[in-house]
């Protein structure tokens, strides 16, 4: 699933280390999700947003949504 | 570069290699304390002593992923665990008929075991390169 995840990161001046301090995963997670290797779970993509205060809209793209509209 | 662990992966590493070490511990002890091999209770509890580590590492196995906080580590592991029983049933499948059907020579069962830890550990680092 492709998302903005890397952007939003980069516009805090987070590293992937720190981002997944600040989600309690593992760096390798944070990774697995920015190259969209790894789709988060709802709790976890919850948990995305609200690190960064925005919706889930806004970090992640629906992509069958995009394709159908 | 080497990539921390998380919590629960360092408990099933500090559970693994002493269940590891008492398996190779055994295997090397009970072969010359069983001269000729009886068909005897006795013969069956000490012959099969070396297969008790075995069923901790997969109780270890099925505690990390219980005790696993982190998803995609998680899943990595069950992808890894998946690959090893596939490989394991491959192989063993194929060889089966290898035996049956072509004369190999007999496959000892208690080969399995190293047979889907090797590609549990193959299917491991794969994953690591896919994610990398």
């Amino acid at each position: 699933m492709r998302n903005r995840l890397k952007v939003l990161r980069a516009e805090r001046d987070w590293s992937q280390g720190e981002l997944a301090q600040r989600l309690g995963v593992s760096r390798q997670s944070v990774n697995a999700i920015e190259t969209g290797k790894y789709d988060p779970s709802l709790p976890l993509a919850f948990k995305i947003a609200r690190v960064f205060d925005l919706s889930i809209e806004a970090i992640f793209e629906d992509e069958a949504a995009a394709q159908d509209g | 570069m080497m990539q921390p662990k998380s919590p629960a992966m360092r408990r099933l590493m500090s559970r693994f290699w002493p269940l590891m070490a008492a398996y190779l511990v055994l295997l090397l002890s009970v072969g010359p304390i069983i001269d000729a091999p009886t068909a005897s209770l006795g013969a069956y509890l000490l012959a099969g002593l070396p297969a008790a580590p075995l069923v901790g590492i997969i109780v270890v196995l099925a505690l990390y992923l219980l005790e696993e906080t982190d998803e995609f580590l998680k899943v990595r592991m069950v992808e890894a665990l998946l690959w090893g029983l596939g490989a394991l049933l491959i192989i063993s499948t194929v060889w089966g008929f290898l035996e049956l059907l072509a004369g190999a020579p007999r496959l000892p069962l208690h080969w399995l075991f190293p047979i889907f830890c090797v590609a549990m550990g193959l299917a491991d680092l794969l994953a690591r390169w896919r994610y990398r």
